[in-house]
């Protein structure tokens, strides 16, 4: 294979390495992995809420961290 | 929460539903209609192969011909098909976006089923391009990536209309499924079918095409459809939602790498062939955390097994998709592969994956959505039931005797004392027992073609609540 | 995770690394070595045989035969006469498609015309397999073969032997002939010879 070939994929596959791990390092600071919790919940419309088991919420709405 | 918000939020539920409920039903009774078509093909080819005469005459039922078709018409048919309808209907629940574009939808399932109907014509006339899970001609290739148009308009509109906050992780993983699939088959069709690459360059092109099909398109749908059914029918929240987000980039990471073990010891770069090894072994984490996950989840609730038939088919799937993947991983090693390669075994697992996981997921969301969509219940307990267990037994059979079956195979074509034919003669009763599976699994979807057929022609009958399986108040407990 | 555009750029980039390993790379690599090879001129022989892996592939052959030699110490391909040596890409470099096959319910073919130099021994097992191969479930491919009646009392050079005592022509004065297909399929494979050339990259010592 000819060297400018290589060159030209290797630089875009570090391209493509670096701005996905750049964009990683962005997701975790700016909290995308935080409202974890509140997230499982969202597949449940509101209706649907009070119908849920009732050990899943504590008195404060929030689900308590799994046994 | 007020009386009047939770009955917006009924409403808004049940416009989602009867919006997507025709695009919804036409890719499902176009589905359920190459699901047979499918089956009867299976069982022609499996009967041959333990009774060569069979059907012999005529060319366009000669083994090599039939065999790509079943293939093509359940991966494209029914499993595309079927998926796209659940596809649509969960987004759609998700975003809580009522669907738009419902006429461009029916185009897509037009171009879908004369895609299908052009390629399986193609290849049972000899126009097979025999490229593994790409053997509809060319011509045929056009109708189904044009169906996709329609589709990623619609999922990218249903995305920017989505209500502001949480993104579930069904969603990433419907989205990624409408974003990768249509890449990997364009690709595959330009770069094999229509502007070839060179000979050597077009089975590593091949795998990664096949391989990322099952676990790019059809995987992501069927866990989004798992992560999305069993909260909802359970009435709690997935266990640990911190484990779905690890679950989901691992799979995106080490999944498009796989590809090249289905050509180990083949005539390949080392390097490529043990990257796919190690992206193999690597899938554990993913397949792990989706267990663990799903298991937790469902602890303390197994016993909704006896009554909800869609919680059967969707723990059975998600089982399943447990079971092949580890299987995969572990064949995936040289000394395994040595023995299994080019064997039964890979079938048996091939079916394991599409069949005991995507295409009984894919039952379990339709069992689901029918009643929602059309306002009316499943008829038929019974039906329901010789559903559940021709599938389910049908396809553990197949795959418990075609792997044992594949094992021998392999270590007798190791051996050199043992003359070819007689390898073939003793494979004979394994591939007898598949014909049997076959019938099993037919029978299944047999009963589910009068079941959906049935319900489409009932009258209403809302009043007598969901059809549940298992003991109710005057009924003894079947199975 | 609330950004669908950061979640977009990840299903973007972690497909394209392997689209890139998998797809362009061999891709680009095997394109070269391709152009490397001599113009191959269009002949009448290389016709037959283009149409013969035609038919090969038209047929679903590869269903159920492989054409790759594994690596000595892999499997028992050696001992079994396989190949004098394990197939490598530059083996298919000709083809037009790679038709690699992934099963083995019948033998390998890489280098059946090495084996099985004779076009009547290839025409008699595609029509009845059974014939030269008992207990073999490979289908009878009758379809590759036409019935003509016989002239003069003399069957052709090809027609098959279908008698008890490998008569040629049966009762009603007819014979089996192979069709086009039929001579272009049976071509193409006592072609398949991948294993003749000696190639240093597929250097091993054999194991016994």
């Amino acid at each position: 294979m000819s060297a400018l070939a290589i060159g030209l994929l290797l630089l875009t596959a570090s391209g493509i390495t670096v701005s996905s791990v750049l964009a990683f390092w962005w997701a975790g600071k700016s909290g995308q992995f935080s409202e974890v919790e509140r997230g499982a919940m969202s597949v449940f419309d509101l209706d649907e809420l009070e119908n849920l088991k009732p050990q899943t919420l504590n008195p404060s709405g929030n689900i308590p961290r799994s046994k | 929460m007020t009386e009047e918000a939770k009955l917006r939020s009924r409403a808004e539920r049940a416009e989602i539903d009867a919006k997507a409920a025709g695009p919804v039903m036409q890719f499902f009774i176009s589905a359920l209609f190459w699901l047979l078509a499918g089956s009867a093909l299976a069982l022609i080819a499996s009967l041959k192969l333990h009774s060569p005469t069979f059907l012999a005459e005529q060319d366009w039922l000669t083994f090599g011909r039939v065999r790509p078709a079943h293939l093509n018409t359940m991966v494209y048919g029914w499993a595309t098909m079927a998926g796209i309808g659940v596809a649509l209907w969960m987004m759609s629940r998700l975003c809580r976006a009522p669907l738009r574009g419902v006429g461009w939808l029916h185009v897509s399932a037009l171009l879908l089923n004369i895609g299908n109907a052009w390629g399986t014509y193609g290849v049972l006339t000899g126009g097979s391009t025999s490229f593994e899970w790409l053997e509809y001609p060319r011509a045929a290739g056009l109708f189904l990536s044009a169906a996709f148009v329609p589709l990623i308009i619609v999922f990218a509109d249903m995305a920017r209309r989505r209500q502001a906050g949480h993104i579930y992780v069904s969603q990433w993983y419907l989205m990624a499924a409408i974003f990768w699939f249509p890449w990997l088959y364009l690709t595959a069709q330009a770069l094999m079918l229509w502007q070839p690459v060179a000979a050597p360059a077009q089975a590593p092109m091949n795998w990664w095409y096949a391989h990322n099909a099952l676990g790019l398109w059809f995987t992501p749908i069927c866990l989004a459809t798992a992560y999305y059914l069993i909260p909802k029918i359970l009435g709690k929240p997935i266990h640990s939602y911190y484990l779905s987000v690890i679950g989901f980039w691992s799979l995106a990471f080490f999944y498009a790498w796989n590809g090249m073990h289905h050509l180990i010891g083949g005539p390949y770069p080392a390097w490529l062939i043990s990257v796919s090894i190690v992206a193999s072994l690597m899938m554990l984490i993913p397949v792990v955390t989706v267990a663990v996950n799903h298991h937790f989840t469902m602890r303390g609730s197994f016993g909704a097994l006896r009554t909800s038939p869609t919680l059967r088919f969707v723990v059975f799937a998600a089982m399943s998709y447990t079971i092949v993947s580890v299987q995969g991983s572990l064949t995936a090693i040289r000394a395994v592969s040595r023995v299994t390669h080019f064997t039964h075994y890979t079938v048996a697992h091939a079916h394991m994956g599409m069949y005991a996981f995507v295409t009984m997921m894919l039952f379990g969301a339709m069992y689901y959505m029918m009643p929602r969509l059309i306002g009316k219940e499943w008829p038929s307990r019974w039906l329901i039931r010789i559903h559940f267990w021709g599938c389910a037994l049908g396809v553990l059979h197949y795959w418990i005797i075609l792997s044992i079956g594949g094992i021998k195979q392999g270590l007798w074509m190791l051996d050199p004392s043992v003359p070819f034919l007689d390898i073939v003669q003793r494979m004979l009763p394994y591939l007898e027992q598949r014909s049997w599976a076959g019938v099993a699994m037919t029978t299944g979807h047999i009963a589910f073609a009068i079941s959906f057929i049935w319900l489409l022609m009932s009258k209403s009958n809302q009043d007598t609540g969901p059809t549940l399986l298992g003991k109710t108040n005057n009924q003894k407990s079947i199975v | 995770m609330n950004h669908f555009r950061i979640i977009f750029l990840g299903f973007l980039a972690t497909f394209a690394s392997s689209w890139l390993g998998l797809v362009l790379l061999p891709s680009v690599h095997y394109g070269n070595e391709a152009a490397k090879l001599p113009p191959t001129t269009s002949t009448a022989e290389s016709d037959l045989l283009r149409r013969g892996e035609q038919v090969y592939s038209a047929n679903g052959c590869v269903y159920c035969h492989t054409q790759q030699v594994r690596p000595f110490a892999f499997g028992s391909d050696d001992e079994r006469n396989w190949g004098k040596r394990r197939t490598v890409a530059a083996d298919y470099l000709g083809d037009a498609k790679a038709l690699m096959g992934t099963m083995r319910t019948g033998p390998d073919l890489a280098n059946i015309g090495v084996r099985m130099p004779s076009t009547s021994w290839h025409y008699k097992h595609l029509f009845e397999p059974t014939s030269t191969s008992p207990g073999s479930i490979m289908p009878p491919h009758r379809f590759l073969f036409e019935r003509k009646p016989v002239f003069n009392g003399v069957p052709d050079a090809d027609a098959i032997s279908i008698g008890p005592n490998g008569e040629q022509v049966d009762a009603t004065g007819h014979q089996w002939v192979p069709t086009a297909d039929g001579r272009a399929l049976v071509a193409y494979l006592i072609s398949l010879q991948r294993s003749a050339v000696d190639r240093p990259e597929a250097s091993e010592a054999p194991q016994k």
